[in-house]
């Protein structure tokens, strides 16, 4: 359907020929005694408030086809249309068609079903703005300008997805952003060949360059207040129309242990705060390839104490200690995943008995020793100190690294193993910006529009 | 293509967590040696080599100490731990080994082989303690102190300072004690554990060691006063007879500094400048403490310090033995690399000494 092209000339006759086997498609005839108009229109996807009060009632108030024709063509919003694809895709955007005598006028009247503002779910932070985006780009934009109340603010628009057509807003402030980074961002949204766009993060995927990547690039947030201080950095947001999410590019490394309350904080405590996040993120790394490393290769570097008391504890276990420390992250993980996916009723039930289970009967039966229970618990914690998301699934990912190293290595393995994430770290470029330098904008406060300047 | 790739890569790696070889061995697959003790062999010229090993417990809510002694005779310290091996089902760790214990009859002899065994070993960690043991080392190894939760760790304890802070103790790294023993101008010292049956070990004399055996063994009010000298801030208490009553100052500061003053060749000497911070402790008299009685308290200290200090180094300078390092200190401050030593030789016998002991008690104790 969607692949007959169809330039001049449309016709009533065709557009029903072409929507036949619509069920919801509505098609009607309004008639006064001088004259008639046809109405068609889409019933699931249109308001029928808006048609029933302007576009029905000012037809029968008026009692002129001829004038009411010329309102319904000057009403803000509506839009002649000749081209028989540009109606179709009109119709199936929420508008009704109006047609007389040939000529046909299309009149917004779209209901967009999306959820109101709710609170942020994925981000939650102690004190500050709740609101999180919501999935209708509108609202969502609506947001960004009353947050950001600057002229340089810039939207622009397009359309990817052959069938889904999702909007997609670049918004930008023009007077701090990197133009490169906009370019190249244009570049390649403009080459992308989708059927589907549905989430954020997907286009995340479709727009990060390298393929085998294991830390995300850009920051995907459902913060609005986020976006607008991101975007006050001189950084690009995308956001998406039927999404909650908007992407927030060039992002580095820091950007994603960044919480928006570290501002509300007083400094001390927003500083002790990161320092913190820091600090999990190294303890849920290493402590499982430590563990690895101090019971089977190094002993020597735990005090003695601590040594008889992991080797008491292990008296009973019967494997290898890194098949210990896997089958227990393993076990963590799937408590972590069926927590998220389980309805919310009894999702609490689930970490309760899931708990119980790992953690009293595991080690009574001798299969898991006492230690490995409180580290497993401080991994699984320290992993949930990360503010966003998409970085808290990487760590997630990359201390099994971590594991398989020591396991094969000892404590060597660790460090090799924490050399190469560094260097690899250093080695990646987001959109052109490194990825692992400490702030994004400098300490001295010029920002990237200053040393861009001259480009 | 691409996922293939991945499988295999991920089946490789798995593999090689299979291939992680013999350096790979399991926490509960080891047995931690904690103390070592190494007396004479019944056959002369044969060590008899103790192992204190430390066996973990499972249910750490009922923890009770669990040791085993391992005993064997053989001419090389080595062998003998080799032997050992197939006496326990475990392999024998000697990374948490803390301390060495040489018997008695063994540091009258000769303290250096056992010392570079230990130096050797690259598992035998440098920082443990070293000590003799009296009557022997197995005797001290099997003593078990009832506080004591894990095997060998009252003995970690007490060495390293970290528990008790006991004016009689000092400890001696290896590495100190082979740094003494090979280096000019001063001589090792070892502290003297001494087993008191089963339960109970007293630590409160050091053994003067000539390079390689002792030469003297030092009383417990010489080893504080030795303590005093070498090294600051030593929690002690010192009388001071005043009058016909007894006080005891407490030390909350102390600290010694000499100098080598050898100006007149035939009249050499080293004057000790020993500053203490005190507070009183103890007193005998029913006497009102004034801030002027204070400091006559600590006139009256420091007179008897500085006599008891000076009847110590002329004890020392008459054995010949240089446990403070003066040589080293002298050697150090002179040029003349060919004869400084030489020169320090001569001049060690004719050695005098000079104490001056500063005693200052700041406050009278706390009485209501």
């Amino acid at each position: 359907m969607s692949g007959q092209e169809h330039k001049q000339g449309v016709t009533l006759e065709w557009i029903r020929a072409q929507l036949s086997g619509f069920g919801d498609l509505e098609d009607k005839i309004m008639a006064v005694p001088s004259g008639e108009v046809s109405l068609l229109y889409i019933k699931s996807i249109t308001d029928g408030q808006i048609i029933s009060r302007n576009i029905v009632a000012p037809f029968y108030e008026m009692g002129n086809p001829a004038a009411y024709y010329s309102y319904i063509v000057d009403y803000p919003g509506s839009e002649e249309v000749t081209e028989g694809t540009r109606a179709l895709d009109l119709l199936l955007s929420g508008y009704a068609c109006i047609g007389r005598s040939g000529r046909l006028c299309f009149f917004d009247a779209l209901k967009a079903e999306a959820s109101g503002v709710r609170e942020t779910i994925t981000e939650s932070i102690s004190q500050g703005p709740s609101d999180a985006l919501s999935e209708s780009l509108a609202v969502n934009l609506n947001m960004i300008r009353r947050r950001y109340q600057s002229s340089s603010l810039k939207m622009e628009f397009t359309i990817i997805g052959n069938v889904s057509k999702t909007k997609v807003a670049i918004l930008y402030d023009e007077s701090r952003v990197n133009h490169n980074v906009l370019a190249e961002l244009k570049e390649k949204l403009d080459s992308l060949k989708l059927d589907v766009l549905q989430a954020a993060g997907e286009l995340e995927k479709y727009i990060s360059s390298d393929k085998l990547r294991i830390f995300p690039k850009t920051i995907v947030t459902e913060r609005p207040d986020r976006v607008v201080f991101n975007l006050a950095e001189g950084k690009v947001a995308v956001m998406l129309d039927t999404t909650g999410y908007a992407i927030v590019l060039p992002s580095i490394f820091n950007d994603f242990f960044t919480a928006m309350d570290d501002k509300i904080h007083l400094p001390f405590v927003g500083r002790f705060l990161k320092l913190l996040r820091i600090l999990g993120v190294s303890m849920t790394l290493w402590l499982p390839a430590l563990y690895i490393a101090f019971t089977s290769y190094n002993p020597e570097i735990v005090r003695v104490q601590i040594a008889l008391l992991i080797g008491g504890s292990r008296a009973t276990v019967p494997y290898p200690s890194f098949v210990e420390v896997i089958l227990m992250m393993i076990m963590m993980e799937f408590l972590t995943e069926a927590s998220l996916r389980l309805p919310r009723a009894i999702g609490p039930t689930a970490t309760t008995v899931g708990g119980l289970i790992l953690g009293q009967a595991a080690t009574a039966a001798g299969l898991i020793g006492n230690i490995m229970i409180i580290l497993v618990s401080v991994v699984a914690i320290s992993n949930f100190l990360i503010p966003l998301n998409m970085m808290s699934f990487s760590i997630r990912v990359l201390k099994y690294f971590f594991v398989i190293a020591a396991a094969v290595l000892g404590l060597v393995g660790v460090v090799v193993c924490l050399v190469g994430f560094i260097m690899y770290l250093c080695s990646q470029r987001s959109f052109g910006q490194p990825y692992f330098k400490m702030f994004f904008l400098d300490t001295l406060g010029t920002t990237l529009r200053k040393k861009s300047g001259g480009e | 293509m691409r996922t293939k790739r991945g499988v295999v890569f991920l089946l490789l790696l798995l593999m090689c967590m299979t291939v992680t070889g013999c350096n790979f061995k399991d926490i509960d697959r080891r047995i931690f040696v904690v103390a070592i003790g190494i007396d004479p062999g019944k056959e002369e010229g044969t060590f008899k080599v103790s192992l204190k090993l430390a066996i973990p417990q499972g249910d750490v809510t009922k923890i009770d100490e669990k040791m085993q002694i391992l005993t064997e005779e053989s001419e090389s310290i080595s062998e003998a731990l080799r032997r050992m091996k197939s006496k326990v089902e475990k392999e024998l760790d000697y990374v948490h080994c803390k301390t060495i214990i040489l018997g008695e009859q063994i540091a009258t002899k000769d303290i250096r082989h056992v010392i570079d065994w230990a130096m050797r070993r690259r598992d035998i960690q440098s920082i443990l303690n070293f000590a003799i043991g009296r009557p022997g080392a197995l005797g001290v190894l099997q003593v078990k102190p009832p506080s004591e939760r894990i095997p060998s760790n009252s003995l970690i304890l007490a060495m390293s300072g970290q528990g008790t802070e006991s004016p009689f103790i000092s400890s001696v790294f290896s590495y100190q004690l082979m740094r003494s023993i090979y280096e000019n101008g001063i001589d090792p010292i070892l502290p003297i554990i001494e087993a008191q049956g089963k339960e109970q070990f007293l630590i409160d004399k050091i053994a003067l060691l000539d390079k390689n055996k002792i030469k003297l063994v030092l009383t417990p009010d010489e080893t504080r006063l030795f303590n005093l000298l070498s090294r600051s801030n030593l929690r002690t208490n010192f009388p001071a007879h005043l009058g016909g009553g007894l006080y005891q100052y407490y030390t909350e500061r102390s600290s010694s500094s000499y100098r080598i003053v050898t100006q007149h060749e035939d009249d050499p000497y080293i004057r000790y400048t020993i500053k203490i911070r005190a507070i009183l402790e103890e007193n005998s008299t029913e006497d009102m403490v004034t801030h002027h009685m204070l400091k006559r308290i600590g006139e009256a200290g420091a007179a008897e310090l500085s006599e008891a200090v000076t009847a110590l180094l002329i004890k020392i300078c008459d054995s010949g033995m240089d446990p403070l390092g003066w040589g080293l200190h002298y050697g150090a401050r002179h040029w003349n690399n060919d004869t400084e030593m030489a020169v320090w030789e001569s001049l060690y016998p004719r050695m005098k000494f000079q104490v001056k002991a500063e005693v200052d008690v700041k406050y009278s104790g706390m009485i209501k």
